[in-house]
């Protein structure tokens, strides 16, 4: 049986989803892309200023576009930002992202569900991007999210999954996937969010701010195919010194 | 709605006692290492549930000891049940008040109800878990929650274990003061099933499956599980109780989730127990129980006797009764005549119950919830 | 005749909103319009003319995580 990831009815190949955010140059992406092995790929939208170019000349035909509504403060605004996106003919996925907190950019949860509702209603397919925070998840999916996006750390940290042990009881407890977004600073961390169960990662700051972003993707690429391969598996358990070992007091005794 | 009879099919073609038979010692250490994290799914719990894990009780043990402590500390709850009428149109193979039994029968009216439960509140009792017989026109629903109303002033909790019901049935006895509920499947094998059920409403296998899932529909604060363990293969309907347990928690997070685990007694009924569960796969069950759901409560009934129960205890169980009856009457009047559901193994007193459990290291808690809105709805029969 | 272009007052000779995107170098397959709130269907682009304080918001695709 093969291992496939499905999202909003489209089988993805590799569970490895990355950001066209922070580059020093735009052309990088392509190789970027190719190295990384990615198939989804996310964007913002934003109004047209003299002499900017937008991305998408940038990104390979292949690659399926997925819209971020990054500037929402509110469900309304997100909601807007989606019509927006799904009007420029590149698909009908977005990734909400409602945020209004400016120093530590963490996703307003109770917007996020209500955009998600929103949106469901109108024929999205809604990746909610979130805290790791159980309620919120399955608000989210209650709404027919196609999948949850819980932060490992603060955007554009790289420190990794602080969240773990939030993240690993959404993994337990959800039955969508859960991809970990936002954090991932190094290839160990996503190979780890794999290993724990996790559907795919998004990694944008640690590729883009690489000295060579082509060989962090391919190594990123590697990690997230080392995790899941791993989980598939079925890593052996921790086992604590001694385990097995009887104590001296046992509290079956009474049975003989 | 959900039905957990989605789920039970999706066991179906599974031979469980094959896998659980196929489990090495390996495998059972590996899963209870995996325990302490708190992720166990349903096929770790029938790894616990093999003869491997037979063997490994005392490692089972600890690991349940580790999850009680952390779960629940020392603190066990105690409740006492109420019987308020043993007429029974179920004809159950096992149970005491088979409507075959010509026996003498008592419903109680709602005062003498209400005498008995004021008479266990002053015996020092805050929870009361009221039962029936199965007989919905005698003891309908609105005479279960006229009861409730009556009573529910001097009980921090009022649970009912009765026949299924519907969800707007539940939800009428959760106006009327019941927030919890026990419902036991007896077993979860269908063709089993309905040889022990032949006759009466009980006889409807899929309508009691997912009473548990109705009344926390409804509402229900805590819902109780469990199936008679003996009836069925203990891999079968142990594995089905955690199965369910664990998809009643998974489909209804807010709702508080216990199982219970009553073993049939050799002679109780009208046939042989042939795959009556020994103490072993007892404690087995209570550790593994235990180990695949570490914040589900454990009850363990007066059907274990002093000796078990009191070992039992912290390897899981987390509410006991005490200054049982099964029968219908008899505590505000001395007037007694009629047999109980099952033969009590352990008739200590909520005094006796209190001091064991301190000399083991256990508090017990009298009142463990109380409904922040007290006044409740007056239901009339 | 004046309208408001992506949040600026902008003074001048409007007509429709094709050749507004030409006038500024946009090529019509990259952008989405939104007229007064309202997307504006691209097969409309040639068909629209801009009024007396319309609202006009040109977005595209940028960079983002």
């Amino acid at each position: 049986m093969a291992d496939s990831l499905v999202i909003g009815g489209v089988e993805l190949k590799s569970r490895l989803f990355i950001g066209t955010g922070k580059y020093g140059e735009d052309a990088l992406i392509p190789d970027v892309a190719a190295a990384s092995g990615a198939e989804v790929i996310t964007v913002a939208m934003r109004r047209v200023e003299k002499g900017q170019k937008g991305i998408i000349g940038h990104i390979p035909d292949y690659m399926r576009i997925l819209p971020n509504t990054s500037g929402a403060r509110t469900a309304g605004e997100a909601a807007r930002l989606a019509r927006l996106a799904r009007a420029a003919g590149c698909g009908n996925w977005v990734k909400i992202e409602v945020i209004s907190d400016t120093r530590h950019l963490l996703p307003d949860g109770y917007e996020t569900a209500k955009a998600t509702e929103i949106l469901v209603k109108e024929g999205f397919v809604v990746l909610p991007y979130i805290n790791p925070d159980l309620y919120v998840a399955r608000a989210c999916a209650d709404a027919g999210a196609a999948a949850i996006m819980p932060l490992g750390a603060p955007i554009g940290t790289n420190r990794g999954l602080q969240t773990k042990e939030m993240i690993a009881i959404l993994i337990a407890e959800m039955d969508l996937p859960i991809i970990v977004d936002a954090g991932l600073g190094m290839p160990s961390h996503a190979c780890e969010a794999m290993e724990m169960g996790a559907a795919a990662c998004l990694v944008n700051t640690a590729i883009a701010s690489s000295r060579n972003p082509v060989q962090m993707a391919g190594a990123f690429r590697q990690a997230v195919m080392a995790g899941r391969e791993a989980f598939l598996a079925g890593g052996g358990a921790v086992r604590e010194r001694g385990a097995g070992a009887v104590a001296s007091s046992p509290l079956t005794g009474f049975l003989r | 709605m959900r039905q957990f009879i989605d789920t039970l099919k999706e066991w179906q073609d599974v031979d469980l006692v094959a896998q659980a038979a196929a489990s090495r010692p390996d495998d059972v250490l590996d899963t209870l290492a995996r325990a302490r994290q708190g992720n166990l799914r349903p096929r770790d719990f029938l790894t616990l549930l093999s003869p491997a894990a037979t063997d490994m009780l005392e490692e089972m043990a600890q690991v349940a000891n580790e999850l009680t402590l952390s779960h629940f500390g020392r603190a066990v709850c105690i409740f006492t049940p109420l019987y308020i009428s043993d007429i029974c149109t179920n004809q159950c193979r096992y149970c005491g008040f088979n409507a075959k039994n010509k026996q003498e029968r008592r419903h109680l009216s709602v005062d003498e109800a209400a005498a008995e439960a004021f008479a266990i509140a002053d015996a020092g009792f805050q929870h009361v878990l009221l039962l029936t017989g199965d007989a919905p026109k005698i003891s309908s629903p609105a005479y279960i929650a006229s009861v409730a109303a009556r009573i529910k002033p001097r009980f921090a909790s009022v649970g009912i274990e009765v026949y299924s019901l519907t969800q707007p049935e539940y939800e009428m006895l959760i106006n009327a003061g019941v927030d919890s509920m026990t419902m036991f499947q007896e077993t979860y094998n269908p063709e089993l099933y309905a040889w022990l059920h032949p006759v009466g409403p009980k006889h409807d296998y899929a309508f009691r499956l997912e009473a548990p899932a109705r009344a926390a529909a409804a509402g229900m604060r805590s819902i109780g599980i469990g199936a008679l363990l003996g009836l069925d293969l203990f891999e079968k309907d142990a594995f089905f109780t955690g199965l369910h347990a664990w998809w009643l928690q998974r489909n209804f997070p807010g709702v508080e989730i216990s199982v219970s685990v009553p073993r049939i007694c050799p002679h109780e009924g009208e046939f042989e127990v042939t795959h009556g569960v020994d103490d072993r796969h007892f404690v087995q069950y209570v550790t593994a129980l235990r180990c695949f759901l570490p914040r589900a409560g454990l009850t363990c009934s007066s059907r274990e006797n002093a000796f078990m129960r009191n070992h039992i205890v912290p390897l899981g169980v987390t509410r006991v009764s005490a200054g049982v009856s099964t029968a219908v009457g008899g505590r505000a009047t001395a007037d007694l005549h009629n047999p109980g559901q099952f033969e009590i193994s352990d008739h200590r007193s909520l005094e006796q119950m209190v001091a064991d459990l301190a000399a083991n290291g256990y508090q017990a808690v009298i009142k463990d919830w109380e409904d922040p809105e007290p006044e409740t709805e007056k239901v009339s029969v | 005749m004046e309208v408001i272009i992506n949040g600026n007052n902008e003074a001048g000779d409007f007509s429709t909103v094709i050749e507004l995107l030409n006038r500024r170098g946009l090529d019509p397959k990259l952008v989405v319009v939104e007229l007064n709130g309202k997307i504006l269907p691209s097969a409309d682009f040639s068909t629209t003319t801009l009024k007396e304080g319309d609202t006009v918001e040109i977005v595209q695709f940028v960079a983002g995580g």
